[in-house]
């Protein structure tokens, strides 16, 4: 919204020496934010009032050479293509260094030559300034006609036409909750307040004329109060010039006389006026719902729109306007006679029609704020005020009013305690009283308790409580006067959350085991969801998805994980990548079940052994690391698509099933287009593993005696796994403390349909450090052990 | 200390060679030896005065000194020099021999010889020692494996996200003053996101928040219209409403927001939230919180200003801008000349949010921030779109540790 400084100063006398970033920064830490405080005078610099005196026309281009008096010593010479410019004519002359809208953007004008002669500056038409529709224009050709002005050559325009002046740009967000903001008046008393000035009420009229029946029936839930006036002998001639400006300095384009009063009174108090042409519209005028099958053809626009349930203004019943939102197309104002609106509607069905009819207006802005109802008395009398001077010889001939019911104005009492504990800093009873009262509030003060009533424009759900005073209290009395207060906290147990811990050390762990953490959308595209083998009708929906392909939302994080691994294979052929989030499991009823997941992918070129064991490794340590119950794999079927049929594991903690670790299938792979890589996915439920409620750690004394460690390498049958081979050197012989993997290989010296598998012996007695003889004994029996139990032999 | 043993050893050496030394040590009485003993290489300024020819043990121990010294000093191990102390020094060695053929001399000259072996002994043990503390002090000569410009072996680590890390470091921060880190659902619904929060029904910034409801809600109203949470506030709520006050909570999490995405704007992005409710917190108390958060982003405090600010759940709410990193509160393009950039909002939890939450507003006062960490993680880094985050690009990604 934006805000003429000047026309704010009609009702406030603003401190002198006040500059308008002051304004700008005072009434953004009080009250709203000033996006942008702009002193719309230097748009006009360099354009100046330029007297023609003489025209010649070019012979070569039929371009007119232009002899401009712009009050220095001599005339400058402007070359022209207008037509039509006579000499004696006042018009807008700018020159070089002006800024002057082409196609929308401003752009800085040069001096220029044109077949040899100096052009000093241009002959300016009011759109090229921005100023189309405020200036009068010579004739058929376009420049504008200044005579009126009477101004001397060379006078500057920005003078001229009331543009020194500051424009404040408001941040509509931040006025959502204030409609008592959207007009100067309501502006103009924050800043009485902010500055201790006094508020310059408004000058009113009231209308004595007739009271007719113009108005029928109301409908009470869609308009609090409606006042009809009728005007007869309404000109077709413009409005003064002063109301003109104030309207385009605030980017309205002014129109005609009677349109730029109704503009002007809801900009200046609040309160939107719509006219209606008496000719199209029959009396008398209601307020209803739209009927089923109802339709209205709106206000510039081609097309009837559908208006079933929304709240609708009828003339004898046939719809005229969406109440509070637009007039019919057919209404527009076109005879001398009109009919002018001064109403107040419901905020919500205001809202509502709104968005049914896809259009928002200056009116409905306001309406949808909730504005008080007494604001139409005021709209009216302001209207009266202004008619004489703004649509001359125009009449009122006729009123009409109903007033369902007004604006109660909000009452309630605020202990001082409470106020003072709440802001945090003693302030004197006075203080409080002249906050609320400069800005309208009544207040009286009975056994320390303030009792306060609340203007009937801060009573439309502004302000309803005492909690709302704190905030008027510590505004006004200016939020950079409040110093900090520690904080008086009560402390009766640690700050812990055993979630959270959990899965951080798990991110933290994965992250030092070499994986990077990505984070994902939870919306996955369909290519991928079907790639790991789920249906799109199987997940939860989102009704407006950021594009058709990602309606679903993750049942599993497998998917987001194959659309992140096509990513970055783009630009390597290995990485290790992991995400955490929530999945989405729709249910029968209710909303869909939601569980934290950790999912995560090795992916290389080759050796998909070695990317299953360095995954399985990391799972294993990621146990220890986080306080778990050590995690056991069992071989497993293929349970999801994702998974392939010979190299899929479950992953168990406690005995529970909590996750899978398996190579990516073949089918998963070619769907995902992700085959020149070799991938290895596991994911693992959150929520069901269950850390230890503290370190859990096994001591063991470390041993008296030295131990021996002997390296042992033995092909064996490929069926032949290592728990077999453990199982058969582990516990067999008491001297035997440790059995370790060492190393897997299948090459050269290895039979076919065999595997070569290195292992690590730890050897040791608690009764003495054991001699050659005895280590190689206990070698030796592991290693006929493993001969005849597994058919193994020893690699040479 | 090095400097000094090591010119004492070099006198030695010297000495053994130098005649007069040896003519003194050969006509030396016990002051003599007592003096060398003690003398830290300094050697008494004795002259000859008496010369036995009878006494043929001595140029042998002479010979021998020699080539134990220069043994010695050939050693290049702990072992080298202790097998010279054994051969020498040891039941069986030289000197135990050279001391059992002084039986056979007359006692004048034994008492000289004596002398004369215990002398060596106690010179040799001298260097054997001092050639044990030399090579326990030698360092090899690496000098040739030194390229301080070749990179390190990286160990095998990666990171986590850069707003993963941010909400880290802040529930540390958060943590150590007894906030409790709580998360909620991401599927949500109106009751939770709006009602409870003093929206009104049909209240333009419902639609301010363009939320992402659920397909199947159409129709729906409350608990029953789903949608992702378009904020965090909403579950903040749910905390209340399961937890007794006094209370402090952190909630990090992700929000989601149905609009068209450019540099700046993003469908899915991290808020966090803090919540402080105790009996006698005034609202400017909130500087805690927001001061711990900046501090904690940039690492040093960060000037702020609370202003007027609208949202339905607080009561008095605040926009809170901090001073422009860029400019330091000059003006600046990225403050748009003003000097400030809005930050977050905040303020006290309205009475109608703490009702929802069957919390009595009359007994309890808080304060609430919640900040969006996509735009702190991008001022902090000068991160130029806001995409990136989800973006899945490890190139991005691997950038934060």
């Amino acid at each position: 919204m934006k805000l003429s400084v000047e026309w704010i100063k009609d009702y406030v006398a603003l401190p002198d020496g006040l500059t308008s970033q002051q304004i700008a920064h005072d009434l953004t830490m009080s009250t709203v934010e000033v996006e942008a405080a702009t002193d719309i005078s230097a748009a006009l610099r360099h354009v100046v009032v330029g007297r023609i005196e003489q025209v010649e026309t070019l012979d070569l281009t039929k371009d007119h050479l232009m002899t401009v008096n712009i009050g220095t010593a001599s005339c400058i010479s402007i070359i022209s293509n207008g037509q039509g410019v006579q000499p004696g004519l006042d018009t807008i002359v700018a020159l070089p260094g002006a800024y002057l809208l082409s196609n929308g953007r401003a752009e800085v004008l040069e001096d220029r030559r044109v077949d040899g002669h100096k052009s000093e500056g241009v002959i300016c038409l009011a759109e090229e300034l921005g100023l189309g529709g405020l200036l009068p224009i010579s004739g058929e050709n376009e420049a504008v006609d200044l005579s009126a002005w009477q101004a001397m050559p060379g006078a500057s325009l920005a003078e001229l036409i009331g543009w020194q002046d500051i424009v404040l740009d408001i941040d509509n967000k931040s006025l959502t909750n204030r409609p008592d903001l959207w007009c100067h008046l309501g502006i103009a008393r924050e800043l009485a307040a902010i500055y201790g000035v006094p508020l310059q009420e408004p000058r009113l009229r009231s209308t004595n004329c007739a009271s007719a029946p113009l108005i029928g029936e109301l409908a009470q839930d869609l308009c609090a109060r409606y006042d009809a006036l009728r005007l007869e002998n309404v000109s077709k001639g413009s409005s003064p010039f002063w109301m003109r400006s104030r309207l385009a300095r605030i980017g309205q384009r002014p129109g005609s006389a009677l349109r730029d009063l109704a503009n002007y009174v809801m900009f200046d108090v609040g309160q939107p006026v719509q006219i209606y042409d008496a000719a199209m519209v029959s009396m008398p005028i209601s307020v209803r719902r739209g009927q089923p099958g109802e339709t209205l053809r709106l206000h510039g626009q081609t097309k009837s729109a559908e208006v079933s349930g929304v709240a609708l203004v009828t003339g004898n019943d046939c719809p005229v306007a969406v109440a509070g939102v637009v007039s019919g197309s057919e209404t527009s104002y076109e005879t001398d006679s009109a009919i002018l609106e001064f109403a107040n509607y419901d905020p919500i069905s205001v809202r509502r029609s709104s968005m049914t009819v896809g259009c928002r207006t200056e009116a409905s802005a306001r309406f949808e704020k909730a504005i008080d109802v007494q604001r139409v008395e005021i709209g009216i009398q302001r209207f009266c005020a202004l008619l004489k001077e703004a649509v001359p010889g125009a009449r009122i001939t006729a009123r009409d009013g109903q007033t369902l019911h007004n604006t109660m104005r909000t009452e309630m009492t605020i202990d001082m305690d409470f106020l003072l504990s709440r802001l945090g800093k003693r302030l004197e009873v006075a203080e409080v009283e002249h906050c609320l009262r400069v800005i309208g509030f009544d207040v009286a003060l009975r056994d320390e308790t303030l009792h306060v009533k609340a203007p009937s424009w801060r009573s439309t759900g502004d302000i309803t409580t005492a909690y709302d005073l704190v905030e008027e209290v510590a505004r006004l009395h200016g939020y950079e006067n409040f110093n900090f207060t520690p904080p008086n906290v009560t402390i009766t147990a640690p700050a812990t959350s055993r979630h959270s811990s959990k899965e951080r050390r798990m991110l933290e762990t994965f992250a030092s085991f070499g994986l990077q953490e990505v984070i994902l959308y939870p919306w996955v595209n369909r290519r991928f969801l079907e790639a790991s083998g789920y249906a799109v009708d199987e997940c939860s929906i989102l009704a407006d998805p950021p594009s058709p392909e990602q309606a679903a939302l993750q049942p599993s994080l497998v998917p987001g994980l194959l659309e992140c691994i096509e990513t970055n294979l783009r630009y390597r052929d290995r990485f290790a990548i992991f995400t955490c989030d929530d999945i989405y499991l729709p249910q029968d009823n209710g909303p869909p079940r939601q569980r934290r997941e950790l999912a995560g992918a090795f992916v290389g070129a080759a050796d998909l052994q070695g990317l299953l064991r360095r995954a399985k490794g990391v799972l294993q340590a990621l146990s220890r690391n986080t306080h778990l119950p050590a995690f056991t794999f069992v071989a497993s079927d293929a349970a999801n698509a994702w998974v392939s049929p010979h190299a899929s594991m479950t992953v168990q903690c406690d005995g529970d099933d909590i996750g899978r670790l398996a190579v990516l299938s073949d089918r998963s792979r070619g769907q995902a287009e992700l085959t020149r890589a070799e991938v290895v996915v596991f994911c693992l439920n959150l929520e069901a593993v269950r850390p230890y409620a503290t370190r859990e750690n096994a001591y063991a004394r470390p041993p008296m005696f030295q131990r021996a460690q002997k390296d042992l390498s033995m092909i064996f049958p490929d069926k032949v796994q290592w728990a077999d081979v453990h199982g058969q050197v582990y516990g067999s012989d008491p001297l035997i403390r440790d059995c370790e993997f060492v190393d897997l290989y299948m090459g050269a010296a290895v039979p076919a349909d065999h595997r070569s598998i290195t292992l690590r012996l730890t050897l040791g007695s608690d009764h003495e450090t054991l001699d050659g003889a005895a280590i190689e004994a206990a070698v030796s029996g592991v290693i006929s052990r493993l001969e005849a139990g597994l058919g193994g032999t020893l690699r040479c | 200390m090095h400097r000094v043993r090591t010119n004492r050893l070099l006198s030695l050496y010297h000495a053994h060679c130098d005649i007069a030394y040896q003519a003194w040590i050969f006509g030396s009485g016990t002051n003599g030896h007592a003096k060398l003993h003690r003398g830290q290489g300094a050697f008494p300024g004795r002259t000859t005065n008496k010369q036995d020819e009878d006494l043929t043990l001595i140029p042998e121990i002479n010979m021998l000194r020699s080539r134990i010294l220069d043994e010695i000093a050939a050693a290049n191990t702990a072992e080298d020099v202790n097998g010279i102390r054994i051969n020498l020094l040891g039941r069986k060695g030289e000197l135990a021999g050279l001391f059992g053929r002084l039986r056979d001399a007359t006692i004048e000259d034994r008492r000289t010889l004596g002398a004369a072996v215990n002398n060596l002994k106690t010179q040799v043990t001298e260097a054997l020692e001092d050639r044990i503390r030399q090579l326990r002090e030698r360092e090899r000569d690496l000098s040739m494996l030194l390229d301080p410009t070749l990179p390190g072996v990286a160990p095998v680590t990666a990171g986590l996200h850069p707003i993963r890390q941010m909400i880290h470091d802040l529930n540390d921060a958060f943590v150590s003053m007894n906030f409790e880190v709580y998360e909620g659902p991401q599927i949500s619904n109106e009751e939770v996101e709006f009602d409870h929060m003093n929206f009104p029904p049909d209240h333009p910034a419902r639609e301010s928040m363009d939320t992402y409801w659920l397909e199947g809600a159409e129709g729906a109203r409350g608990a029953d219209r789903l949608c992702l949470r378009p904020h965090l506030t909403g579950a903040s709520a749910r905390y209340m409403q399961t937890n007794e006050p006094p209370f402090r909570f952190v909630y990090p999490g992700r929000v989601y927001r149905n609009e068209s995405t450019d540099a700046r704007h993003e469908r899915a992005f991290f808020q966090y939230e803090a919540l402080i409710l105790d009996r006698d917190i005034p609202f400017s108390t909130g500087q805690l919180l927001i001061q711990t958060i900046l501090q904690t982003v940039f690492g040093r405090p960060v000037k702020t200003r609370m202003r007027a600010g609208f949202f339905p759940f607080v009561e008095p709410g605040f926009e809170i801008d901090m001073q422009c990193q860029i400019c330091g509160g000059r003006g600046c393009r990225v403050c748009k000349n003003v000097g400030w950039i809005e930050i977050m909002p905040g303020g006290v939890p309205h009475p109608n949010v703490l009702l929802a939450a069957g919390i009595d507003p009359a007994n309890w006062m808080g304060f609430y921030i919640n900040v969006g960490l996509d735009r702190l993680a991008m001022m902090r880094y000068g991160i130029e779109d806001v995409r990136r985050f989800h973006g899945a690009d490890l190139r991005f990604l691997e950038q934060f540790r």
